[in-house]
């Protein structure tokens, strides 16, 4: 709604204070209603989180922003440049619209984004992005938005190689990601690893072996990486498909969706943001027409179960 | 039901709560008549008051707030409604002579018992009862919007609210809404049932807020 009074009259917006506040608030509540339901277990979660031994690593100096207004907000100093964090959610909660909006603001601010899907095609993404007025042609054109489809069978090429590496049997070194030539991105942007995990059928010790060969390949990269994640069904014990994620990433933002009898709203949290101050809380968080709105000093009124 | 616009009603002095010292020195027939106004006089003076009222005084209780912020007060306003539509609302408003385009209705019940939301300048419309997150964003935008402390907030009522939420979420709720009133320098009222609420979450209640009114019978 963009009309600020009252098209039946000649006032101004001045003269119709009830007309002004409407359209805010109409702009802030316009979103789209989304399912799932947590539980106090987070607080369990979260103590486990904080006490895995990470290993200490040096991280690149200074401090990266995501764009998004309000989430910059919770996270105070930024995330820590070359960093890698896990953003978790059950489905819906909102992870792959963060990381597109984050691939939007960071690129139109000059950055060099690379969003490697693992799921979607790049088409699909591209329009979800024009659907929240994200208009992504010239960023894409110039060289600051990479949009890349990643194919099982690419990751499967790695994990053999890794796999085969580890036997002897193969001598080079095969990145488990293979990245555009001549992309330095400034950003990464992995979604998911729960797509990836899914090619690996009964294999969960080699899939372990590659995600650690994986985030050592991101440390040596000069980008800061978002890697999301999807959570399993509530109660929430681990936010990463085998809880080594969690122990490897030097940070982890998490998004909710809370059922409140027939409602669902939408929350985040910075659970963990190592080397970083930020704010310990959850928060708002609106999935609107023009993408998300986080509120950083808005509490949700839930009650825990 | 419809605001009753000429009667005041009567109010029994020992019941209320503020500003019992000026109702003592008056003429008794202009006490009995001028003392539910002078107790409404108790918001302006205050940043956060709680009203409650009996079900048989509600309405004249109502009609009394909107006749002291908006009509003697000029003050530009939310009314958050939890109980009736926004359609039935500006109704009741118009027949008390108040100008609808000063007044934003926050209707919490229409949409979620399916009632026509379309066509109220108004109004805005919140999913459900439930949407105290919701309604607190709503809220901070509207009163940002304004920028102004000359404006009030009425959400009526916490009674409603109390049927589709917990206690304790709908205490966090007032706790934080009345701090954000505060905070913001406006006017805010938070209305209730006098005698639907218990004696702890009344007294809880009235904690948060710097004034109470009650209106009994």
């Amino acid at each position: 709604m963009s009309a600020l009074f009252n098209p039946e009259t000649t006032e101004s917006p001045a003269d119709n204070p009830a007309a002004r506040m409407r359209t805010a608030v109409e702009r802030a509540l316009s979103d789209s209603e989304r399912t799932k339901q947590i539980s106090s277990q987070r607080e369990i979660i979260k103590s486990v989180v904080s006490s895995i031994k990470r290993p200490q690593r040096k991280l690149k100096s200074g401090y990266v922003k995501t764009g998004i207004v309000g989430l910059d907000e919770l996270l105070v100093d930024g995330i820590p440049k070359g960093a890698s964090v896990l953003v978790a959610g059950n489905a819906g909660a909102g992870k792959t619209i963060l990381a597109l909006q984050l691939a939007y603001e960071s690129a139109r601010a000059g950055e060099k984004v690379l969003y490697l899907t693992f799921e979607e095609s790049e088409q699909k993404l591209i329009r979800q992005m024009n659907t929240f007025g994200w208009q992504t042609d010239d960023l894409i054109d110039n060289g600051f938005l990479q949009i890349k489809r990643v194919l099982p069978a690419d990751v499967k090429r790695s994990v053999d190689a890794i796999a085969a590496k580890s036997r002897g049997e193969l001598l080079i070194d095969v990145p488990p990601l293979f990245l555009p030539a001549n992309f330095n991105a400034d950003k990464l942007i992995v979604d998911s690893l729960t797509a990836i995990a899914s090619t690996f059928v009964d294999t969960e010790e080699v899939f372990k072996t590659y995600i650690e060969q994986l985030f050592m390949f991101l440390e040596r990269l000069p980008s800061t990486n978002l890697l999301i994640t999807e959570t399993a069904m509530i109660p929430v014990k681990a936010y990463s498909p085998t809880k080594t994620e969690e122990l490897l990433a030097d940070g982890i933002i998490v998004l909710y969706n809370m059922k409140k009898g027939n409602i669902r709203e939408s929350a985040i949290e910075v659970l963990d943001m190592h080397g970083s101050e930020h704010k310990k809380r959850i928060v708002a968080m609106k999935i609107t027409g023009h993408g998300i709105d986080v509120y950083p000093d808005q509490e949700v009124f839930w009650e825990v179960n | 039901m419809v605001f009753d616009v000429l009667s005041i009603g009567d109010v029994k002095g020992d019941v209320w709560q503020s500003g019992g010292i000026r109702q003592s020195l008056m003429p008794a027939e202009l006490q009995k008549n001028d003392s539910k106004h002078s107790k409404f006089d108790s918001i302006l003076d205050s940043k956060t008051t709680l009203l409650l009222a009996s079900s048989e005084n509600y309405n004249k209780s109502m009609a009394d707030l909107f006749r002291i912020l908006m009509r003697d007060n000029n003050l530009p306003g939310i009314y958050v409604t939890v109980s009736r539509s926004c359609k039935d609302v500006s109704a009741d408003i118009s027949t008390l002579g108040i100008p609808s385009n000063k007044l934003l209705v926050m209707d919490m019940i229409s949409e979620s018992t399916g009632t026509s939301t379309s066509g109220n300048m108004a109004c805005t419309y919140l999913h459900s009862p439930q949407s105290l997150t919701d309604l607190s964003i709503a809220i901070t935008e509207a009163v940002t919007a304004m920028d102004t402390t000359e404006m009030f907030v009425v959400i009526d009522s916490l009674s409603t609210l109390l049927l589709y939420n917990p206690p304790s979420i709908v205490m966090q709720f007032a706790n934080f809404i009345t701090n954000k009133m505060r905070s913001w320098g406006i006017k805010g009222v938070l209305v209730g049932l006098s005698k639907e609420m218990d004696e702890k979450t009344t007294a809880m209640l009235k904690q948060f807020v710097d004034n109470t009114i009650i209106i009994d019978e």
